[in-house]
């Protein structure tokens, strides 16, 4: 894709970072100015910072999102906000690790003060009025680790060599924050070495706004990617003490819940289907084996694809 | 031999009748609510069941 100029140049050292508005068409390009480094990110509306990215969301993509994947925003705004335009195979993303944080170094290592995500990323956002706490979970690029199923994790050598890079096309006018992740010298995240990350900025082109508007007009249409103007409470609390308000009446969506109930009749044929489900611990009873079964087949083959929606796998 | 029908009573949310109102639109399952569930079912059968490529659950 055909960008337009770059308007800004500027090299990360370990361990900085840097919140930089981004706008709607344009492009943020991160690259490995040494090799190796782990990076984190994060980034919000830059018009309004409480829509602010949620990788728990992203994580509906895959726990590692690819070329062609969101960062969106938490609902119930649920936006698009930037698409991965260009991603090396060598980026191994992770969206399940957070951030590295102060008291991680300390617990683990008696540190005083390490090198973190978290206070890199209070900082940056710092220069726009941000609290530590307006910091989110990251989406990491260049982080190589692996899961198991028990939810255990390994950290394995970073494959990010020099000259690689990401390419963020902006989907929305951002506050894009990309950070050197600082725990690279005591862990394995970074190879045990800490290197600047640089960081570009391409106007929009043609070719972008285009991009841009298909992107919106795909996935950027929901009825339930919700604006302020949805909201009952609208304001932003400003002192720290949570009181009850006792004339607070909850709207829960469709509660309380309604049913309909009706006979179904078994052939031979599902009656055994129905016996082997409870026999294999699929199901507790016969109504419980129709319905996972029907509404198993029904979400894993009837759902649209969409960065908003997971990708189901049938079979349970 | 038992002839009597072997029935069972399906109690669903209205939300999940949204979803047999949408399969009923696309119309390759039915138009009554029993065997477009019981369609949806056989479907999850024939692929689940050890009847196709999504794994088998208890068949020799």
């Amino acid at each position: 894709m055909q960008y337009g100029d770059m308007r800004e140049n500027l090299v990360l050292e370990p361990v900085s970072g840097k919140a930089l508005p981004v706008y709607k068409g344009e492009t943020l390009r991160i690259i490995q100015e040494v090799g190796g480094q782990c990076v984190d990110f994060d980034c919000f509306n830059l018009h309004d910072y409480r829509e602010y990215m949620s990788v728990g969301h992203m994580r509906r993509q895959g726990i590692r999102v690819v070329q062609g994947d969101y960062a969106l925003s938490a609902p119930p705004r649920s936006n698009l906000m930037m698409w991965i335009a260009e991603m090396p195979e060598s980026c191994v993303t992770d969206l399940i690790g957070s951030r590295c944080s102060p008291d991680l170094f300390e617990a683990a290592w008696d540190f005083d003060i390490h090198t973190n995500c978290q206070d890199t990323l209070a900082e940056s956002i710092g220069e726009y009025g941000l609290s530590p706490d307006d910091t989110h979970d990251s989406f990491n690029m260049w982080m190589n680790t692996g899961w198991d199923d028990r939810g255990r994790w390994d950290i394995r050598r970073n494959t990010g060599k020099k000259g690689d890079s990401v390419d963020l096309l902006a989907l929305m006018d951002v506050l894009a924050v990309p950070i050197v992740c600082g725990s690279g010298d005591v862990t394995g995240i970074s190879n045990y070495s800490l290197k600047p990350i640089r960081i570009q900025v391409f106007e929009g082109s043609p070719e972008t706004e285009l991009a841009t508007e298909e992107h919106l007009h795909r996935f950027g249409r929901l009825k339930n990617q919700r604006s302020l103007g949805d909201y009952r409470i609208q304001g932003i609390k400003t002192d720290r003490e949570l009181r009850r308000d006792p004339n607070y009446e909850p709207r829960f969506p469709n509660f309380p819940l309604r049913f309909e109930e009706f006979e179904v009749e078994l052939t031979p044929e599902d009656r055994k289907d129905v016996d082997r489900m409870k026999a294999a611990g699929k199901a507790d009873d016969d109504e419980d084996a129709i319905r996972s079964g029907a509404f198993n087949w029904f979400t894993a083959f009837n759902t649209e694809p969409s960065p908003f929606a997971n990708k189901p796998i049938m079979g349970n | 031999m038992d002839e009597t029908p072997d029935k069972v009573t399906i109690r669903l949310t209205q939300q999940q009748i949204e979803i047999l109102d949408r399969l009923k639109h696309q119309g390759e399952l039915g138009d009554e609510y029993p065997e477009i569930l019981m369609g949806a079912f056989r479907r999850y059968a024939d692929h689940s069941l050890g009847k196709g490529r999504f794994g088998n659950v208890g068949r020799a």
